[in-house]
């Protein structure tokens, strides 16, 4: 990414007379150089044997000068075929490079083309000596020890060695950090080592792990404020694996033959409604036409015309593997089915699928894993006395957060609230995430409470001590709800809920109606008081009736949109 | 130090003189990266809303005569083709609505032939691989109206960059490499392009013309972590307002862009101190030559001067042109090209 100039202090940009001189006479020997190196390139002989001096002259100076390494490489490529074929004379021309090459890394260590001209000579001997190119990635991360280049040129020597799961990797990004506990590049390189050397002998990987927790205690207790450790303790606590499944699935009948299907799913997915499967062919999947992409989500839907109008959706839909842009091809797949009697929820949702979206398409480097709750705990309780002997630091007190959320349950939720809270007046500058996640604390709990629902269609949610800021899973909101109240909270964008039929989102802080397309049961929407100063975006709510946008902060523009009364 | 206000007709200058500075010495070794330089300034001048500042013509021309003949364009001219440079000068052409100066099928195949068979990209034939690699393709080819089988198999590509994905959220530029925000917001500038089309299949064509329509196109923000991955990036911001690219790193006015566009894409700018930004990057400017500097009290360059105005205008800087944060073009641009808005 470095391709401006970094670091150079104005003051000294000012040249005195004999620096411009020297400034000058650099700049005609850099052109009359380039002139010799591409008259030769260009001559009936380029690849004359003066030729590698007159490209080695030219990067001397400049080594991101591309065309030039291509050239040499071009070079070396005719020579390795013609004078110098023999094994002895390869290695001496190659070593040649190798040295020069050394040299220069060590004044320009971020050059990107230094390090791929490296690659390349090392991939054209026959037997590199890997062990030396370890020796300078270990020289150049001790010289600065987050180079990424110096880390990225170290696991690409390892992978040509075949040496990427190495047990001494492990012991050497121990040293890494033992050295300095703010070497994120090495607790990084941590995350990726264990799981691919420790392979299925899981209780190494557990011995490794649990001796990191204490790496990580004894740095976070020398240096609180350094964000290194505290974000690998978040990968030493893990996540959750978690499959593909239908959270629920509703049918409703839209008009006459035709039926919307709306399928929610636990992670956002990226689907193609064209490839589901229904069981009974009388029945077919309407196409719509959409000239917008839409954000993929956790909700899909689509719409199924019945053979003739007014009959009850009765049928059987299966989504195949196929209908899922899914990351990788070598996912282990089975296939979901949703079975429709007639009413308007699925009767029976059946099947998983085993996606990756979380993990890496490596099988070695996917294992994640997920800490018992007593570690959680164990956790907890550490950082816990942190905080409270640190209580101005901000990192002790976002752990705190990360583990109540994770262990749950009324106490923990209100005590992270409250950390929250205490997290907004240490950290302003990010006091909107701080707000966020109260938000989500509340809707969760908010959620909770619906788990249950009467039969009755529209639930006031309860009053909240908060004004929510966001709605972190409008699609979990059970389906049998479509009427939904959420007036006087903080919103800036509308909430997505699926299934709604009518919201109201008077008096918060909208700026812009989108994603109405999203929201394909939407009839009536009230979205008075807010900052809206626009009505673009409302023609996406196709099934849109009626819609209040009175008391916004400038006075909205009158727009027509066809079937939509709009009260201004 | 500076003013506090954006230093416009100063920058426009300091752009304007940028081909003046024969006598030294970087503006030689600066070479190979010429038509990078033409892109950061031109697109810096379209979005200070001074359009007119460089000739248009002769920009063109200067393009053109970096083309190989195999549709690839060179850093400048005598200069091997690159993807780097193929993006920049795809780029130029777009926002001069030039496009039609070159043969956008040939360009196309020259950047789908550097897919590999594991989805990701090569910069040149030596191939050196790295997800930026795979940002310039693909940016590319849908500036040209080519982001389709079959000059590119998307679903690998796709799955090359997921394989990217660290447990942090972020992305490296190859498994394994740790997370940067450059490489970031190549990866998710990517997946925020890549716009899957489902095209109805051939026995159920109708006549009808909404039928032969796409049927529904979504781009693959599904593959990356929202909450965690914007929260990281909202951690790059510093007490002095900066943002840096990893922990534990120095602050750079370049990440102004690399960060912000991406929680732009993600629409969680509003979690960062966005007026502490601001004033940062307006202290970055050299009030004395115009120009943008990596951060205050440093020497201004061209590349920063970009990232730094692009990132006031997705603050929402007032006189600024709206810059898209997938593409860091002007969103006029995009929407003559037909290319559909940020959802």
């Amino acid at each position: 990414m470095a391709d401006g100039s970094h670091n150079q202090k104005k003051s000294s940009a000012v040249l005195s007379a004999a620096e411009t001189e020297a400034n000058k006479r650099r700049t005609k020997t850099y052109i009359d150089k380039w002139a010799v190196m591409a008259t030769m390139r260009d001559s009936a002989d380029p690849f004359d044997a003066s030729a590698l001096d007159a490209t080695q002259a030219v990067v001397e100076l400049n080594p991101d000068a591309y065309t030039v390494w291509n050239y040499r490489r071009r070079i070396l490529t005719h020579l390795f075929a013609t004078s110098h074929s023999d094994e002895k004379d390869r290695v001496l021309l190659a070593k040649q490079d190798l040295k020069l090459l050394e040299k220069l890394i060590r004044i320009h260590p971020k050059s990107y083309w230094l390090w791929v001209h490296r690659r390349w000579v090392l991939e054209n001997m026959s037997s590199p000596d890997w062990d030396r190119e370890l020796l300078i990635s270990q020289m150049m991360l001790d010289l600065d020890a987050r180079n990424f280049h110096g880390w990225s040129y170290r696991r690409s020597v390892l992978k040509s060695a075949g040496r990427l799961q190495d047990l001494a990797e492990i012991e050497y990004t121990n040293a890494k950090i033992r050295q300095n506990f703010s070497n994120y590049s090495a607790w990084h390189y941590r995350s990726r080592l264990i799981p691919s050397v420790t392979g299925e002998d899981f209780e190494q990987r557990d011995s490794i792990i649990q001796k990191d927790f204490e790496t990580v205690r004894n740095a976070i207790y020398t240096e609180p404020a350094d964000q290194s450790a505290w974000l690998y303790q978040r990968w030493l606590l893990g996540q959750k694996p978690s499959n593909l499944i239908v959270e629920w699935a509703i049918a409703e009948h839209a008009s006459d033959a035709k039926f919307i299907v709306i399928v929610c799913f636990n992670a956002p997915v990226s689907m193609n409604p064209s490839k589901v499967i229904l069981s009974d062919a009388k029945y077919r999947i309407e196409r719509t036409a959409t000239n917008s992409p839409i954000m993929p989500s956790h909700v899909v839907s689509f719409s199924i015309i019945a053979p003739q109008a007014d009959t009850p959706l009765k049928l059987e839909i299966c989504l195949k593997p196929d209908c899922f842009n899914l990351p990788t091809s070598n996912s282990q797949l089975e296939e979901i089915s949703l079975s429709f009697d007639g009413t308007r929820s699925a009767m029976r949702v059946e099947g998983t699928i085993t996606t990756q979206s979380n993990a890496q398409t490596d099988n070695t480097l996917q294992m994640n894993q997920y800490q018992p709750l007593e570690i959680w705990e164990r956790e907890l309780a550490s950082i816990r006395e942190l905080a409270e002997f640190e209580p101005e630091s901000k990192w002790p007190w976002m752990a705190l957060v990360h583990c109540l959320k994770e262990l749950g349950g009324e106490n923990n939720v209100r005590e992270a609230i409250s950390v929250c809270d205490t997290l907004e007046r240490l950290d302003p500058d990010r006091k909107n995430y701080y707000r966020d996640t109260i938000s989500d604390f509340h809707w969760n709990q908010t959620l909770d409470k619906l788990t249950n629902p009467s039969t009755s269609e529209s639930i006031g949610i309860p009053p909240m001590p908060w004004k929510l800021t966001r709605i972190p899973t409008p699609h979990l909101l059970p389906p049998i709800l479509t009427i939904l109240n959420l007036a006087n909270h903080a919103l800036t964008d509308i909430p997505v809920f699926p299934c709604l039929r009518e919201l109201n989102v008077d008096n918060n802080l909208i700026q812009i109606v989108r994603r109405l397309d999203m929201m394909p049961l939407l009839q009536r929407l009230s979205i008075k008081k807010n900052m809206l100063k626009s009505l673009r975006g409302l023609e996406g709510g196709k099934g849109l009736k009626e819609v209040w946008v009175s008391e916004n902060d400038s006075v909205v523009e009158q727009v027509d949109v066809e079937r939509v009364l709009i009260h201004y | 130090m500076s003013d506090n206000r954006l230093l416009t007709d100063l920058h426009v200058s300091y752009i304007q003189g940028l081909d003046k500075k024969k006598e030294s010495f970087e503006y030689w070794a600066g070479e190979h990266l010429r038509l990078n330089g033409v892109y950061w300034g031109l697109t810096s001048l379209h979005l200070l809303k001074h359009e007119s500042a460089l000739d248009s013509n002769e920009v063109i021309e200067y393009v053109l005569a970096c083309r190989h003949s195999n549709g690839a364009f060179g850093g400048h001219t005598g200069h091997d083709a690159h993807l780097l440079y193929t993006l920049s000068a795809v780029q130029i052409l777009c926002t001069l609505d030039a496009l039609d100066r070159i043969d956008r099928d040939q360009t196309a195949k020259y950047v789908a032939s550097l897919q590999q068979p594991d989805g990701s990209f090569a910069g040149d034939e030596y191939s050196e691989i790295d997800t930026r690699f795979s940002y310039c393709a693909l940016s590319c080819l849908s500036l040209l109206g080519k982001l389709q089988a079959p000059f590119v198999d998307i679903s690998k590509a796709v799955t090359f960059i997921h394989s990217c994905k660290n447990f942090d959220g972020g992305y490296g530029s190859v498994p394994g490499a740790e997370s940067h925000s450059g490489q970031i917001f190549c990866c998710v500038g990517a997946l925020a392009i890549v716009v899957f089309i489902f095209i109805v299949p051939k026995h159920e064509k109708t006549t009808n013309d909404t039928a032969r329509a796409p049927q529904l196109s979504q781009n693959r923000l599904d593959l990356v972590e929202t909450d965690r991955l914007a929260w990281w990036l909202a951690e790059r911001q510093l007490k002095n307002g900066g943002l840096n690219g990893r922990p534990e790193k120095l602050e750079d006015v370049c990440y102004s862009w690399w960060v912000l566009s991406c929680l732009s894409i993600l629409d969680r700018i509003h979690w960062i101190n966005r007026e502490k930004l601001v004033q940062f990057i307006l202290n970055a400017q050299d009030t004395d030559t115009g120009g943008i500097a990596d951060r205050p009290g440093d020497v201004s360059d061209v590349f920063h001067t970009l990232f730094g105005i692009a990132g006031l205008s997705l603050l929402g800087y007032p006189g600024l042109e709206p810059v898209d944060p997938r593409y860091c073009m002007p969103v006029k641009v995009l929407q003559r090209l037909g290319i559909p808005d940020q959802p």
